[in-house]
């Protein structure tokens, strides 16, 4: 199989690159793993926001509909079922069907998003702890409830929506859990679910799970300002589900694989790919864009994805130099827009990224 | 348990409804949805234990990653459970260890 | 390790892997004061990129038969007598004919062996699948070596450091040396990017790096490598006793005296069919092998081509729909006589070479720590290690 941009991973970015290099004339593959494209976007039921741009009141489900149905007008493969297991210079090597086969391209767009953190306490594999993403996926896509009642741990947005739709589902969130002092997620998504009577510990963290082959007991202790549990502070909840909510990592093996260069930046999630302003990695005709690059959100990931898709398909002669940049340049802006539209944002650090030929990427975020 | 009504995904659209055999023991199953839904359906949740302590697990990512929610299906062990999809008759069993080459 | 390095020591062992950790294990033991040092991790080179096989089948009657016996019996010692859990077990070793001539070749093959003080058996194919009963039945026999085994690769080099480190020697990690000092004919120091280490011996336990460490005395070492990739399977239950080698490979591979091996011929390429089965149940399918300089990465094409000879012989991993999990690259460390690279060096005093291991560097590394010991402290070795030193290179 020959193409000229492959891209890993159909979510938001995948797919938003992909319209964008198909629409210029790029013969495109997107290859995902799943059943179903469309990343954690068919998990979202709840509406997005930011402005029209960025799909502000549509549903995550639906955005993803919306994108999948868009690539594919635009003429764009959408191989699914497919594993990229590896990547050997411009070979990707995949994997469906029981066959393993070499899909050629000229350029790569790595945009594998992130997997869910985990906490390790007594008790942790136990069933009935699963992951917030998890329990998404099991009561909005397979339609499965996990349990009746839950304690939530973290109370960043992941944590937040999740205990929300879980109540939207019929099951009781009995407590969401925060380690630290202040709320992690927006204010939106906070008072959702404090309007709904579920009370949000602050400075409070899981201690142990317990039961007899199963979740039964969760115990939450307060901690003071050294992290430690507090002594005679121990709640016990009866719940039968514990939903870990600590955070997402970059899935950037096939990144490590081709050699791209990575920096440690705990607020984007640990190790994440080094890249420009034209979302290329240090590694020559490899891009990358989303979660994996850094993990933000769903209407980041979709611009992060254009510009990628954009650059491909000017290095690959399918752009003019200044068309592209007036078109990266009105995506940045928009970038922009939606991080000052935030009520309330994640403090990160100002970053420099700069691959090994010098050129400068500056993340600002306020 | 399975939610047949939610407020924003409406009702679950009535699909084929299939058997599979769990431990010896035959349960419903929607086509289409992957073993694990089916079990978690049917308030199962312990699919395996560990080799070392013997320790109880279920799901944790279900989204294919992790591996916590390997079971023995048709007789092939560490068959992850989140990402396969349901068959008529389909064989489940509860993994111990690595399981058993038969 | 933290704080400061020493500045002064008897003897420098260079390079983190298997012989390097032995050698610092042994010599401590024997009451020298020792430094290891290793330019990465320990284990971070070939010593920690194997399947861990220890075999003395392919070795020849003389000092590499001995010393590979004797390096088993080490193992032995170190993970019974010490308790230390490196997973080594005499599991025994089928190597697998193919095809009737080469089942005809291991005849001599096995009787010069055991004359030699091996103790092989040359089985046929009924027996064969009695003892190994998920082997495929096209095989026509095998050589049966019940003493040869495995050992995790990793937590021997950990053991070893570890056992080193209690004795008193003392490991730097990240450490690598910038230049040797020697004076009338004898080594006095060793210069690292963290700072000088007075000393008597060095001696050069590196893998691929050993030409590097030897040119600082101006001494050129024949190293030649070559890139081994495998791969791993998921955790199994279990289906293989003993470790499976093809006699093709064992012939294309190792110094095994039957003709001209691929290493020798420098030949592109050779496809081979090993597998073994872990503690934790994970199969270890060994391998392809290429003449790449220094090029480490992993290929697309090893994944058919070990896949189809391992399915040739194990046809059981297809009905069981087995997934690999992984796969990894790093090197052999061939010479062109296949033989390794021991003892000590004309015209430098102190410097000893402990390297050109080929592909049987986990089996010897603990005999080598031992011979060269021994060299140190009493001026003899228990098997005579002459033809190995690096003066037959002229």
């Amino acid at each position: 199989m020959e193409y000229e941009l492959a891209i890993v991973g159909a979510g938001p970015a995948g797919l938003s690159a992909s319209i964008e290099a198909a629409k210029a004339g790029v013969k495109v593959a997107v290859i995902d793993e799943n059943a179903k494209p469309g990343g954690q976007l068919f998990k979202q039921i709840h509406k997005f926001f930011g402005s029209k741009e960025h799909r502000a009141g549509v549903r995550g489900i639906d955005i993803g509909a919306q994108l999948l149905n868009e690539a594919k007008d635009s003429g764009v493969d959408i191989l699914l079922n497919t594993t990229v297991w590896g990547i050997f210079d411009n070979v990707l090597a995949v994997h469906s069907s029981n066959k393993i086969q070499r899909l050629e391209a000229q350029r790569i767009l790595i945009a594998t998003g992130a997997s869910e953190n985990t906490l390790a306490f007594p008790g942790w594999t136990l069933p009935g702890v699963l992951g917030a993403g998890a329990a998404q996926t099991m009561v909005n896509l397979h339609r499965v409830a996990i349990g009746d009642r839950v304690l939530m741990v973290g109370s960043g947005n992941v944590g937040l929506i999740v205990s929300y739709q879980l109540m939207q589902a019929g099951a009781e969130v009995v407590a969401v859990v925060e380690f630290l002092p202040q709320i992690g997620g927006y204010w939106v998504h906070a008072s959702k679910i404090t309007r709904l009577g579920i009370p949000i510990l602050t400075s409070h963290t899981i201690k142990e799970v317990t039961g007899d082959g199963k979740v039964e007991v969760a115990t939450v202790g307060k901690v003071d300002s050294n992290y430690q549990i507090v002594s005679g502070t121990e709640r016990n909840f009866d719940v039968d589900a514990v939903c870990i909510a600590v955070g997402l990592s970059p899935a950037a093996e096939l990144a490590w694989m081709c050699g791209c260069e990575f920096m440690y930046i705990p607020e984007l999630g640990g190790h994440v790919p080094v890249y420009n302003e034209d979302m290329e990695t240090t590694v020559p005709g490899v891009y990358v864009a989303g979660d994996v690059a850094g993990v933000e959100e769903a209407a980041t990931a979709m611009i992060d994805g254009a510009i990628a898709g954009l650059a491909a398909a000017e290095s690959l002669g399918y752009l003019d130099h200044n068309e592209y940049e007036d078109l990266k340049r009105g995506k940045r802006v928009s970038r922009e827009v939606f991080e000052l539209s935030r009520f309330r944002f994640r403090r990160m650090a100002k970053e420099r990224f700069a691959n090994k030929e010098g050129r400068l990427k500056q993340w600002s975020k306020t | 348990m399975r939610i047949i009504d939610h407020p924003i995904l409406g009702r679950i659209e009535p699909e084929r409804t299939i058997r599979i055999e769990v431990d010896g023991k035959m349960i419903e199953a929607l086509e289409g949805e992957p073993i694990a839904a089916a079990l978690v359906a049917n308030s199962m949740r312990l699919f395996r234990f560990t080799k070392k302590y013997n320790e109880p697990r279920g799901i944790f990512c279900a989204i294919g990653r992790c591996t916590d929610c390997v079971m023995v299906v048709n007789g092939i062990p560490n068959t992850r459970t989140c990402v396969t999809q349901v068959e008529e008759g389909m064989k489940i069993e509860t993994q111990y260890g690595s399981g058993s080459i038969r | 390790m933290m704080g400061k390095m020493a500045k002064e020591t008897e003897v420098v062992v260079v390079g983190g892997g298997i012989i390097g950790s032995a050698t610092a294990y042994y010599l401590a033991r024997a009451g020298k004061d020792v430094v290891l040092m290793e330019k990465n991790e320990l284990a971070s080179g070939s010593s920690g990129a194997n399947a861990g096989l220890t075999s003395t089948t392919w070795c020849p009657p003389g000092p590499l038969l001995q010393m590979s016996m004797a390096s088993l019996k080490e193992y032995d010692y170190f993970s019974q007598e010490l308790a230390w859990d490196i997973e080594f077990e005499r599991c025994g070793r089928f190597t697998v004919c193919e095809t009737e001539q080469q089942f005809e070749e291991m005849k001599p093959f096995v009787e010069v062996r055991n004359k030699g003080g091996n103790s092989l058996r040359l089985i046929d194919r009924n027996e064969l699948l009695e003892l190994e009963p998920n082997l495929s039945p096209s095989l026509f026999g095998a050589v049966f070596a019940p003493n040869d085994g495995h050992v995790n690769p990793l937590y021997a080099v950990y053991a070893f450091a570890d056992a080193a480190r209690e004795l008193g020697a003392k490991i730097y990690e990240y450490t690598e040396p910038v230049a040797i000092n020697a004076e009338h004919g004898c080594v006095k120091a060793i210069a690292t990017n963290k700072g000088e280490i007075k000393t008597k011996y060095i001696i050069n336990a590196c893998g691929i790096g050993a030409p590097v460490v030897s040119e600082m005395v101006g001494l050129k070492i024949p190293i030649i490598p070559n890139r081994e990739q495998m791969l791993v399977s998921e955790e199994m239950p279990p289906i293989l006793n003993r470790v499976i080698i093809n006699a093709g490979y064992m012939k294309d591979v190792q110094p095994t005296g039957l003709g001209d091996s691929a290493a020798r011929k420098k030949s592109t390429q050779t496809v081979g069919t090993v597998c073994n089965q872990t503690k934790k149940g994970n199969l270890l399918l060994v391998g392809v092998n290429d003449f790449v300089g220094e090029d480490e990465r992993t290929t697309f094409e090893s994944f058919p081509a070990i896949s189809e000879g391992i399915l040739r012989v194990l046809p059981i991993l297809r009905t069981y729909d087995v997934q690999i999990i992984r796969s990894f690259a790093k090197f052999y460390i061939y010479t062109p006589d296949q033989k390794p690279i021991l003892g000590k060096v004309d015209g430098l005093e102190g410097f000893i070479m402990a390297s050109g291991v080929n592909d049987y560097g986990i089996c010897f590394g603990p005999i080598i720590g031992k011979l060269l010991s021994d060299l140190i402290c009493i001026g003899e070795t228990t098997i005579p290690i002459d033809e190995f030193n690096l003066s037959r290179f002229g």
